[in-house]
């Protein structure tokens, strides 16, 4: 039996984050901008769910605030780093895309982190210290040369690393079948990478597929592409209308929407309580985010 | 000793006391690097050497990311020219998760610089200047007057993201690291270290602020001008080259000429020169003309800075 209600409890944390951050732009507690994640919130969940965080690393992307709550589910530092606040997992330094806790970092720069991913996982190599690195990547980045020259230096090198591409087909708003020769499954086959498809539309078959994939890495240390097929419920970041999708693709997405299904495994009364005891974690940590001061450059 | 002995016995020095990799293309055996620079390293220490496909912005970024789990890395780039395949990496990566993030990193790009060879335009440029301005990084430039292999260890420490400038034309020069019977070499500051190539304890009439490659040209341009001209000179040679604010303190003539291989424009000299006018100083510049590097020998000497540059400036310059 898989643990459905905790599984809903991380994706709702991070769902309601992501809707308490658009508020806050419209706010203005928030400068900057903002990727949200709504709709893909299981997937990080699922993979940090397999990640050793004593000797695992985890490298991340633009649209990371999922990524970082999986990993760290501190909403109230999330909060703070969101407004420039000096609770802020980077003392407010950072904002909304570049972020470091623990073993998980990330940065702004679309597909750069795949590269510095291969190299933790080199290190770790090296060291035998039986760890992996899960790097995430976009359907957009996948394209980056960034991207093509990790996955080749992984396989060539034999580096225990796990991609997850999140696949929402779109690069903002450029549709990503269109603008990409082949497909991607062949282009990863193509350099011996050991590659597994899945979908948020199946969440039990992503699950049994992220373990079977980290499995795979921890025993054979070679790298392993898993590609999430998913649908960002949102805009690409916080001045996007999503005027690329049709009313009939934003209505079908919303229907197959991830937190729908899991709601479907779940008691009505397990729902409720999840959902009042996440609402009030929400905005107990945007409240007292607002109130914590900032920094200037003093902090070095 | 050798400019190209010295280097390498730093990076031996830093396998042996330390985690080191070093990632790069040949630099195995039997190539040792395209300007040898790791020759028969590698079969020494197999499992310190990472050779790589030409693949500089990956490799650039998996050095970086070892750097994070704690390894010394040095990654060698085989031409300056290339250090704009590793730009995204060293400025949106290396240097913002040390000054953002607060990481130590001991994390060193080298890389060949510098023309005269005939390599023509895309094999002979200095774009060190490039990389200068950039917060969270630093750029070391090693010239004949330093033990380089001791100046990449020095660097290595810092835990600072560093591009590492190595001039082709110094490889195979003898180190002048004591005096000899014509300079009184001085070492002005600890750390990374500013020389000073003076002729007597006189104030000089000119200072030439220089590093790299331009060390020999100043030197010989410096010898020439006394001799010709009774002018005395002294050659103030920063290591740190993305520092500039500290450099003026050590000038001590009233006329500066700051002497740079890359681009005059927008360049190194700029920043030099502004620092030296504001406290007073005359100031001129001298480096490259704003074109691209031709491979003909003629024309490639028409781009370059020479000796007779800086006897004009010297004489006419300052009028």
């Amino acid at each position: 039996m898989k643990d459905y209600a905790g599984i809903y409890r991380e994706c709702y944390r991070i769902r309601c984050f992501e809707k308490k951050v658009e508020q806050g732009f419209s706010k203005g507690l928030m400068r900057g901008t903002t990727h949200g994640c709504i709709g893909q919130e299981v997937i990080p969940v699922i993979a940090m769910r397999e990640i050793n965080r004593e000797i695992d690393r985890a490298v991340g992307t633009h649209r990371c605030h999922g990524q970082v709550l999986a990993y760290e589910p501190d909403t109230y530092r999330l909060a703070c780093e969101m407004m420039g606040k000096r609770d802020g997992f980077v003392k407010g330094m950072g904002g909304s895309q570049h972020i470091k806790t623990g073993g998980y970092l990330t940065n702004g720069v679309t597909g750069g982190m795949a590269v510095i991913g291969c190299g933790m996982a080199m290190a770790m190599q090296k060291k035998k210290s039986g760890g992996l690195v899960l790097a995430f990547i976009g359907d957009g980045g996948f394209n980056e040369g960034y991207v093509q020259e990790s996955l080749n230096l992984a396989s060539v090198y034999s580096v225990p690393i796990i991609y997850i591409c999140e696949n929402n087909r779109y690069a903002m708003s450029t549709p990503t079948t269109q603008y990409s020769a082949g497909d991607f499954e062949r282009r990863v086959r193509a350099l011996d990478i050991h590659y597994i498809q899945s979908t948020t539309r199946n969440v039990d078959e992503m699950i049994d597929a992220f373990k079977s994939g980290f499995r795979f890495v921890r025993e054979q240390s070679r790298p392993c592409f898993i590609e999430v097929m998913t649908a960002r419920l949102c805009g690409h970041s916080k001045s996007d209308e999503m005027k690329y999708m049709s009313e009939a693709e934003i209505r079908d997405n919303q229907t197959k929407d991830p937190l729908k299904w899991l709601e479907g495994l779940i008691s009505d009364t397990d729902r409720d309580d999840i959902r009042t005891e996440i609402e009030k974690e929400i905005d107990d940590a945007f409240r007292r985010a607002e109130e914590c001061d900032e920094y200037g450059l003093e902090r070095k | 000793m050798r400019f190209i002995d010295s280097l390498r016995g730093g990076i031996e020095k830093l396998i042996s006391d330390k985690n080191a990799f070093i990632i790069g293309e040949d630099i195995q055996e039997p190539y040792g690097g395209a300007f040898k620079v790791t020759k028969g390293l590698s079969a020494k220490y197999p499992d310190n050497f990472i050779a790589t496909p030409m693949t500089e912005q990956a490799f650039t970024g998996m050095g970086i990311g070892m750097a994070l789990e704690g390894a010394w890395v040095t990654v060698e780039i085989m031409f300056g020219d290339f250090i704009t395949l590793t730009a995204d990496q060293m400025i949106n990566h290396a240097a913002k998760f040390h000054d953002m993030y607060g990481e130590e990193m001991h994390f060193v790009v080298r890389t060949p610089v510098g023309a005269y060879r005939g390599y023509g335009a895309t094999h002979s440029q200095s774009l060190e200047s490039i990389f200068m301005g950039i917060p969270g990084m630093q750029v070391v430039a090693t010239s004949i007057l330093y033990e380089p292999g001791k100046l990449l260890t020095y660097a290595m420490g810092t835990g600072v993201p560093t591009l590492f400038v190595e001039n082709k034309t110094d490889y195979g020069k003898q180190l002048l690291i004591d005096n000899d019977d014509f300079w009184n070499r001085v070492q002005l500051s600890e750390g990374f270290p500013i020389i000073r190539l003076g002729m007597s304890d006189r104030k000089p009439d000119f200072s030439i602020v220089t590093y790299g490659g331009m060390v020999s040209i100043a030197m010989e341009a410096a010898k020439q001008l006394l001799y010709e001209e009774e002018i005395e000179t002294e050659i103030i040679i920063p290591s740190l080259v993305s520092d500039t604010m500290h450099i003026n303190d050590y000038i001590s003539a009233d006329k500066v000429i700051v002497l740079e291989e890359g681009v005059s424009e927008f360049g190194w000299g700029a920043e030099i020169g502004y620092n030296a006018l504001s406290s007073g100083r005359g100031c001129k510049r001298i480096g490259a003309r704003k074109s691209y590097i031709p491979a003909g020998k003629v024309a490639e000497a028409m781009v370059l800075p020479c000796v007779e540059d800086i006897a004009e400036c010297m004489i006419e310059g300052f009028r």
